[in-house]
């Protein structure tokens, strides 16, 4: 048999032959034996091949496959997700901002060094104007305030509105921050109960600490 | 997807890539046991072959906007699976053998009865034992050839070898097929 008939023999059994040569082929077939058993042993090998079983993995491998790509698109898309919408709070993010804010322990030691800073500021003044604070004058030609004052560090979550929202509800101003340590000085109406207005903020989920500032004058 | 008729391949691609994992579940499903049975020729490990799987529909998946039409979906999708099954073969530091048909061992037939090869080409498990001891290259021409029914331009595509090549190959796999088989029916 030559090479060339042994080639479209192959085709002729699946079906890739072109029509005209099929017909031609199977000519040649009656008239050859050796032919002939070529091409039934090849049909018996097609058959052969075609009902072997091997069993693909299925639905597990579906999964698999749709396993894999979230997790490649949540590689890819990142910071997409992050500035599209905030990531839903898990019980993981939680424990993520627990560990973050216990690493705080500065921020009421940062308040404390401020309170002292404050105060030491003011003795110094209060030499300067020979004891008279009432003649401390605001750049802006204003009396200062002279209601109390809190310091205040909000969570790195608090938003503008939850911010304005807790200043409201003490009737404060915010005066100062936030300064490079986050703390934001607030301003409260003169009489205000300082303690009353600590505790309501230190109630709210997103302040992380209040603290009062010593007032110069007080004993 | 839109329409009640099932999409084709090359739509399916289209979905893919905008995103669609329907299409990709249809996809799977329409090409799992053609890609996995291929990748079993050539590696005849359900563990690994399942891995190749993987491997070429997340390549799938990855690629579907590329696919530009130039080949028939299937013929793309069997050349994913052959340069993974590559891939999987470079890692484990084994080298794609490309000169198998000039050194073959004796693949003659002369003295085998045709007709007792044919009668055990029907015998599923003699079969699955012959195929067995082919090389992996032979077992995938024969896949080619017989299972996926591709002409032999194709097939070149598909295992990035020249046509002659392909042809050759076939030759000698049959040839050892038929041998094998018939010593096997003999020895029975």
């Amino acid at each position: 048999m030559n090479k060339e008939l042994d080639d479209k023999l192959a085709l002729m059994v699946n079906g890739q032959l072109d029509e005209q040569e099929a017909v031609a082929l199977e000519e040649q077939i009656k008239d050859d034996a050796e032919l002939g058993a070529e091409a039934d042993f090849l049909k018996a090998l097609q058959s052969g091949i075609k009902n072997q079983s091997d069993t693909p993995p299925g639905a597990a491998g579906l999964a698999r496959l749709m396993r894999d790509i979230e997790s490649e698109q949540a590689q890819v898309k990142p910071q997409d997700n992050a500035s599209a919408r905030p990531a839903p709070i898990t019980k993981q993010t939680i424990k993520v901002q627990a560990a973050a804010n216990s690493s705080n322990f500065w921020k009421p030691i940062s308040i404390a060094a401020c309170c002292l800073l404050a105060m030491q500021s003011f003795f110094v003044m209060q030499d300067n104007n020979h004891n008279d604070p009432s003649s401390v004058v605001t750049l802006s030609g204003h009396q200062a305030a002279a209601g109390p004052q809190l310091q205040v560090v909000f969570s790195d979550t608090a938003t503008a509105a939850q911010i304005r929202e807790s200043l409201l509800g003490i009737n404060a101003n915010l005066v100062g921050g936030p300064g490079a340590l986050g703390i934001y000085t607030v301003q409260l109406p003169p009489g205000s109960d300082l303690a009353q207005a600590q505790m309501d903020l230190i109630n709210l989920p997103f302040i992380e600490e209040v603290e009062a500032v010593v007032e110069a004058n007080s004993p | 997807m839109a329409g009640d008729d099932a999409p084709n391949d090359q739509q399916l691609l289209t979905e893919i890539a905008n995103g669609d994992m329907n299409a990709v579940t249809v996809f799977y499903q329409r090409h799992e046991s053609r890609v996995y049975r291929y990748a079993m020729t050539k590696v005849s490990d359900s563990s690994v072959a399942s891995d190749i799987l993987n491997d070429v529909m997340m390549q799938v998946w990855r690629s579907a906007a590329k696919f530009e039409g130039r080949a028939k979906v299937t013929t793309w999708l069997l050349g994913i699976a052959h340069n993974k099954v590559v891939d999987h073969w470079r890692k484990l530091g084994k080298r794609e053998y490309t000169e198998l048909d000039e050194n073959m061992e004796d693949d003659t037939t002369s003295g085998v009865n045709p007709a007792h090869a044919t009668e055990a080409a029907s015998d599923g498990k003699l079969l699955r034992t012959c195929l067995a001891k082919l090389k992996p290259e032979h077992r995938e021409i024969l896949h080619l050839v017989f299972f996926e029914e591709l002409g032999y331009s194709e097939i070149a595509n598909i295992i990035d070898v020249p046509e002659g090549t392909v042809k050759s190959r076939v030759f000698h796999a049959r040839n050892l097929m038929k041998k094998q088989l018939a010593n096997a029916t003999r020895a029975a």
